[in-house]
């Protein structure tokens, strides 16, 4: 072994023992650090009961948040379905009438179609809101997972990273859920216009039974 | 491979065709084997019995004297009257079983031989054991060879000699039979009764049933019928006896016997006499009928009959003959009740067809349809299994379908003419019958109607009718099914056979004929037909609609299934109802109401609100509108859409809203209700960890802009953002809240909190600006927010501000508490600012009312410009009142009191008299009781100058007691004796001079407290003056921004008391030169819990800012809690106030390392060692 060997084997085995001394338990290096925080077991005995109950609320949050999301996709099952049954319904059937009372038929038709394909796309926009907010509830688990090993000597990890994901995604929800809002106030304007409409067109004598067949 | 295969299966078919070319080979044809003929088995028979009797001659011969001859011979009589027996049934076969009356002599001949050797027997040996049976079997011969005489003679012979005998009875019934097949019931009777008279006989039940039949005969129905009865209990006994001995018997046999073995014991017992087949239960029962019909209740025959019957199938045979009795009687009563029971229990043949007719017949002659729901089944029943016998051929088929669908057809369309007979009269009408028909019974006969039968071409009708009943009996939800199906029948196209069915003449009866010719029937035409049935069809589509309503509102208490078939019917019905007919405007309206009402049961809202809101606006004012009205709010309200409700209600509340007024004064407060409650929703969303709640708040906010509910919205989001500590958010909201609603009640809140926000985060200047704005907007808060604003100003030192804020405030508020207040904060801010002559020119007007606050300072500056006696009126004032004066107000009024006395002792001059040395030690005796009285007030400052004047008070009246002089006309021992004894009281005073000095300065380093009294008392110096004075703050160094303070005053917006927050911001104020703000920083910072360098931090803000006896606290504080950099400061305080002695103690054995902010003076200090210490 040449000294120009040794003396690299010494300063690699130098910083390999630097390297394990510094390095506590829990540390997660590499590419895993501060963005792969392993699950936390709330049966873990290094953690308090507080700190087991912050983690369990957090994962709580998660499973609201699915739950929501769940009841969003329905409600937009729903809404689509419904939109093709008036649809189907009132298709042709208000369009029959004499003079006046066609052609209100035929814009009355024409508002609700406009008002079911709103409520189409309010629903998709609380979907896309409950599904931002799925994210963030699991980002924040990941956070009270990170924070939780951190605060208890249980792991290190850069939270700083972690946090700032928490941040933006709370603008994303804001954001998402302040354009749901805004659909809202879309389908409200319209539902307005529906009523409108469909007064003009009974006041002309139009026949609204098609409104209660069953398709 | 393939090839392989193809060998293999080559190989298989040769060995087929051998094999099938060997297989007839192997076949051999069966031989026929035929049955013996009945009279070769019986030549048989003869030949057998024959070679027995050969046998047995052979043994009687070879057994003379034998004690069993009597058994010999009495086998070889019964042998050859067996073989008599099959000579005869030899005869009988050959003549083909013809008749029964034969001549065939070998028989004659046998059954004398026969007798001929029972009578032997009995000659040779009278006492035999067998005598009684030969008897019997003599008698037996006898009978049938036709001498009945002879057997009648043998019999009573038998009965007479041999009363024990087990043949008794038998002889007795032969004998009874006798005489009734001769009429002679009598004696009949006579025998008869015998039999039953035994205690144990199984012939006893027999003997009843011949009995009751002697009744029958004599016409004694009711003997018979007890008769009868006792012959099925007798019957019974004897069959339950015999079979329990049965049981035990084979218990005790070691044996297994054989299935049909009879136990020995009984075997002479049951193996003759010929009675065995005759089942006496069964018999009777059947036999009773006659008697039965003609004396008892038909409607208690079947129950009687069964409880009878031990066997169904004697129950049936029974029933039976009961049906044709009573229709031979004409009993319908009977004759329903009988054939129902047929139809039930019955075999499957064809007499059940003529029950069900009888039954029908019955049923209509009464007019009693009460059980027409059992009776349509039964009788279609009894037809369909009939028609499933494959014997049936197709044309019986048809017509026993024709009848049958015609009986039940009559009974149940009779039935409903006769419900529908007492639903218009009532139940309480003239029609009155027994058995009412029930609707249920009515539905349940066409159901079976329609289940039997359907291709009936009368099933339209019969579902119509149906559907009726179904009505009457509250089955709405049937009812409903029933109707939309014929509205489905009637949809069907009408055929031309139905109307030739229509226009073809009635088969009518000759009478009926005569009735139409008077009034004939119209033709119909196809085309008018079809008319008629849309129309009908309509009508069925309303009731079914109509129907379901009726189940959904009135069966709540069903199951879901139930229910959400009858809504689905329901919207079926109703929506074809809609779309097919012309419907006038309030069934319309109904039916609307009705499937929207279904959706809103159903819990579909969307639906439901959206067909709501449609009748809400297409029939306004009426009953639906407004409960649709009503629904569709709690539609919303019940998916929890407040924001759905609300815009919904809103348009309901508008003008041109086709709501009537009534319903908008009831709707109104729950759409104020839902805002409010969604308010809240948001408001806790935006208040709360959720992110996006703000977002939605205020975008509901813009939403509602122009409303009150805007105004709220914008008011909650503010709210939310001053708790979520978001204070961009929350001056830019109050900003909005301010400019968009000038006008609401709360904007004076919003600018008071921003106000207050800005205190938080020691934006003062801001601070003081929105308080000010605040207290220009709302009067009643005025006076509080002015003061604030002025508190902040005073302690900034902008004594100016805070005096013009003091006094806004003082105007603005009220009499009492709020004015009080005020005042007290002008008081204390000119005392500490102003000369005492501006203290008495500004607060002598604010003296009335009179306040101790103002009277307790305006005394002492009255008393400064040299005013006692209006000073000591004002602190007598105050003295007086002690109970409401705050304890500051009475250290004041104590102090200046007892000035006032020392004022009076210093100016007193004495005259040369006994009493004026009196009077000069009271004055000082008072004088000294006054400060000590104002020593021991709680106030800090007024006390400790309270002390240091006591010294004062004491060092004064011993210079008045040495330097007064004595009356000139005292004796020199007088004048000695005085003399000394003012000299001992000088000194003492002088001694107790001494003493409130050491307290005094002990209370002063104890506190750090150096000012006027604190400072002479330290220095060992009796202040010749009132000690007490105020420093005024130095002016202000504002800082106009702050590096780095963003942060920290962000997260005191979320947390005050957040200390490294509050020494971040200190610091960054005392780095600014702005040291009045830093000292309210950190005075906040010490208050939350800061420590030492904390507290020397202050000090140094407090000492830059003109507070010196606020510094010298603060150090000493800082000091006495470990901060090193403290000690200096306070030495560079104390030295400054010429305190060296005392900066000294401070300095001696102080660490020599300092850690903390030093004041510039400080950085030169050095430390002494202690005390001891080189």
């Amino acid at each position: 072994m040449t000294l120009f060997r040794f003396l690299i084997f010494a300063i690699v085995l130098v910083f390999g023992l630097i390297a394990v001394q510094c390095t506590p338990t829990g540390v997660y290096t590499g590419k895993e650090r501060g963005t792969k925080v392993p699950i936390l077991s709330l049966r873990d005995p290094r953690l308090p009961e507080e700190a087991r109950r912050w983690l369990a609320d957090a994962e709580d949050e998660v499973a609201i948040a699915q739950s929501r999301v769940d009841d969003a996709e329905k409600v937009l099952t729903k809404q689509k379905a419904y939109g093709e049954s008036l649809d189907e319904r009132l298709k042709d059937a208000w369009a029959t009438g004499k003079g006046r009372a066609r052609k209100s038929g035929e814009k009355a038709r024409e508002e609700f179609g406009r008002y079911a394909a709103a409520r189409v796309v309010l629903a998709q926009a609380e979907l896309r809101a409950v599904k931002k907010s799925l994210a963030l509830a699991r980002a924040r688990l990941t956070q009270a997972r990170a924070e939780t090993a951190a605060r208890y000597d249980v792991g290190i990890y850069d939270i700083e990273p972690i946090a700032r994901k928490v941040e933006v995604l709370k603008n994303e929800v804001a954001e998402a859920w302040h354009e749901a809002e805004d659909q809202r106030a879309v389908v409200e304007k319209t539902a307005d216009n529906v009523w409108k409409a469909f007064s003009a067109y009974v006041n002309k004598g139009g026949l609204t039974n098609a409104l209660w067949e069953t398709p | 491979m393939h090839r392989l295969k193809v060998k293999k299966v080559v190989r298989l078919i040769g060995v087929l065709l051998v094999l099938s070319v060997m297989q007839p080979a192997c076949v051999q044809k069966k031989p026929v084997v035929r049955d013996q003929l009945t009279v070769e088995k019986l030549r048989l028979r003869i030949t057998k019995v024959r070679n027995a009797v050969a046998e047995t001659r052979a043994v009687i011969a070879a057994s003379r004297g034998a004690s069993h001859l009597p058994e010999l011979y009495m086998r070889l009589a019964e042998l050859l009257s067996e073989e008599a027996r099959y000579h005869y049934m030899v005869a009988y076969e050959r003549e083909q079983r013809s008749t029964k009356s034969l001549h065939v002599p070998q028989v004659r001949f046998l059954k004398e031989q026969a007798i001929s050797t029972y009578n032997l027997i009995l000659k040779k040996y009278p006492s035999t054991h067998l005598a009684d049976r030969i008897l019997f079997n003599i008698s037996h011969e006898q009978r049938e060879l036709g001498l009945f005489d002879k057997m009648k003679d043998t019999l009573q012979r038998l009965v007479k000699d041999y009363p024990n005998s087990s043949y008794k009875a038998e002889a007795l019934l032969v004998l009874g039979d006798f005489y009734f097949d001769r009429t002679k019931f009598a004696k009949a009777e006579h025998y008869y009764v015998e039999i039953v008279k035994q205690k144990r006989s199984p012939l006893k039940g027999l003997a009843y049933y011949k009995l009751a039949w002697v009744y029958v005969n004599i016409s004694d129905c009711q003997g018979a019928l007890r008769n009868f009865e006792k012959a099925i209990i007798a019957d019974r006994k004897a069959f339950t006896d015999f079979k329990k001995k049965r049981r035990a018997q084979t218990r005790k046999s070691k044996e297994v016997q054989g299935e049909f073995a009879i136990p020995q014991f009984d075997k002479g017992k049951y193996s003759f006499a010929g009675h065995k087949s005759v089942n006496v239960q069964r018999e009777a029962l059947v036999d009773l009928t006659y008697c039965y019909a003609q004396e008892r209740k038909p409607e208690k025959a079947v129950a009687y009959l069964k409880r009878l019957a031990s066997t169904r199938e004697s129950y049936v045979a029974a029933l039976a003959k009961m049906a044709n009795r009573y229709a031979l009687i004409e009993q319908p009563k009977g004759t329903a009740q009988v054939a129902r029971e047929l139809l039930r229990l019955a075999p499957d043949d064809e007499e059940r067809l003529d029950d069900a007719r009888m039954l029908h017949n019955a049923v209509v002659r009464m007019k009693d349809y009460s059980a027409v729901g059992e009776d349509v089944p039964l009788i279609l029943r009894a037809m369909r299994r009939q028609l499933l016998k494959p014997k049936l051929d197709e044309s019986a088929k048809v017509l026993l379908l024709k009848e049958f669908e015609l009986l039940a057809r009559d009974l149940a369309t009779k039935s409903h003419q006769l419900l529908m007979r007492r639903g218009k009269r009532g139940f309480g009408g003239t029609q009155w019958t027994k058995n009412p028909v029930s609707a249920d019974q009515t539905a349940t006969a066409y159901t079976a109607y329609l289940n039997v039968l359907p291709e009936s071409p009368n099933r339209l009708e019969m579902v119509g009718n149906l559907a009726d009943v179904l009505m009457d009996s509250k089955r709405y939800l049937e009812a409903g099914h029933r109707y939309r199906e014929t509205a489905f029948l009637l949809s069907k196209p009408v055929t031309d056979a139905e109307v030739e069915a229509l226009n073809a003449p009635p088969k009518d009866t000759e009478k009926k004929k005569r009735r139409r010719k008077t009034k004939p029937k119209p033709k119909i035409d196809k085309k008018t037909l079809q008319q008629q049935r849309t129309r009908a069809r309509v009508d069925a589509l309303y009731n079914a609609a109509v129907a379901y309503q009726h189940s959904l509102e009135s069966e709540h208490a069903r199951g879901h299934m139930e229910r959400a078939t009858a809504r689905a019917g329901m919207r079926m019905a109703g929506g074809q109802y809609l779309e097919e007919g012309k419907p006038d405007k309030e069934k319309a309206r109904n039916i609307k109401f009705a499937i929207a009402q279904s959706y809103y049961d159903e819990g579909s809202y969307l639906e439901a609100i959206d067909l709501l809101t449609a009748i809400a606006y297409e029939y306004p004012k009426s009953q639906q509108g407004d409960a649709a009205v009503h629904m569709v709010l709690d539609s919303y309200s019940v998916i929890n859409d407040m924001s759905g409700l609300i815009n919904v209600g809103r348009r309901f509340l508008t003008d041109g809203s086709p709501v009537a007024g009534r319903i908008k004064s009831q709707i109104s407060p729950i759409v104020q209700a839902a805002e409010q409650r969604r308010l809240d929703e948001l408001s806790l969303a935006a208040s709360g960890d959720q992110a996006g709640g703000m977002a939605v708040l205020l975008s509901f906010a813009d939403r509602y802009q122009d409303s009150e509910l805007g105004e709220r919205a914008m008011l909650s989001a503010f709210v939310a953002a001053r708790a979520g500590g978001d204070t961009e958010q929350v001056y830019a909201l109050g900003e909005q809240v301010v400019n968009r609603f000038p006008r609401s009640n709360q904007v004076s809140g919003v600018v008071s909190t921003m106000g207050r926000t800005a205190a938080t985060r020691f934006e003062f200047d801001r601070s003081i600006q929105y308080l000010e704005r605040a207290a220009s907007i709302s009067p009643d808060e005025k006076a509080t927010l002015l003061l604030t604003a002025g508190e902040i100003r005073e302690q900034l030192a902008d004594t100016r501000g805070a005096e013009k804020n003091y006094r806004q405030a003082l105007r603005a508020a009220g009499p009492g508490t709020g004015r009080a207040e005020a005042a007290t904060h002008l008081a204390d801010l000119i005392e500490r600012t102003g000369t005492p002559k501006e203290v008495v020119r500004n607060l002598t007007p604010l003296a009335d009312p009179p306040d101790p606050e103002i009277l307790s300072r305006l005394g002492l500056a009255l008393l400064r410009v040299g005013k006692q006696e209006e000073a000591e009126e004002y602190f007598r004032q105050v003295t007086e009142g002690a109970a409401a004066a705050s304890s500051a107000a009475q250290a004041r009024a104590s102090y200046g009191m007892a000035e006032i006395m020392l004022h009076i002792l210093e100016t007193y001059e004495p005259p040369p008299e006994i009493d004026a040395v009196e009077e000069l030690i009271g004055i000082i005796e008072v004088v000294l009781q006054s400060y000590l009285a104002a020593a021991r007030q709680p106030d800090a400052t007024y006390s400790q100058a309270a002390l240091a004047r006591l010294a004062r008070a004491a060092e004064v009246g011993a210079e008045k007691l040495e330097t007064i002089v004595l009356p000139a006309d005292l004796t020199e021992e007088e004048r000695d004796l005085i003399t000394v004894a003012l000299a001992n009281r000088a000194n003492q005073l002088r001694a107790d001079s001494g003493e409130a000095l050491k307290e005094c300065a002990r209370r002063a380093k104890a506190s750090y407290l150096f000012d006027g009294a604190g400072k002479a008392c330290v220095k060992g110096e009796t202040p010749r003056q009132d000690p007490v004075q105020y420093r005024p703050l130095s002016p202000r160094n504002k800082a106009t921004a702050l590096a780095h303070a963003e942060s920290a005053r962000e997260r005191l917006s979320r947390n005050p008391d957040d200390l490294d927050a509050l020494r971040i911001v200190g610091k960054a104020f005392l780095d600014a030169g702005d040291a009045h703000a830093a000292r309210l920083v950190l005075d906040r910072t010490v208050e939350a819990g800061g420590g030492a360098d904390d507290l020397n931090l202050l000090g140094v803000a407090s000492y830059k800012s003109g507070d010196v006896l606020g510094a010298l606290a603060a150090f000493g504080r800082a000091k006495d809690a470990g901060s090193s950099a403290a000690v200096r400061n306070l030495a560079v305080v104390c030295k400054e106030l010429g305190l060296s002695g005392f900066v000294q103690e401070i300095l001696e054995g102080a660490p020599a390392k300092v850690d903390g902010v030093l004041l510039e003076k400080a950085k030169s200090i050095s430390v002494l060692p202690k005390r001891g210490e080189k």
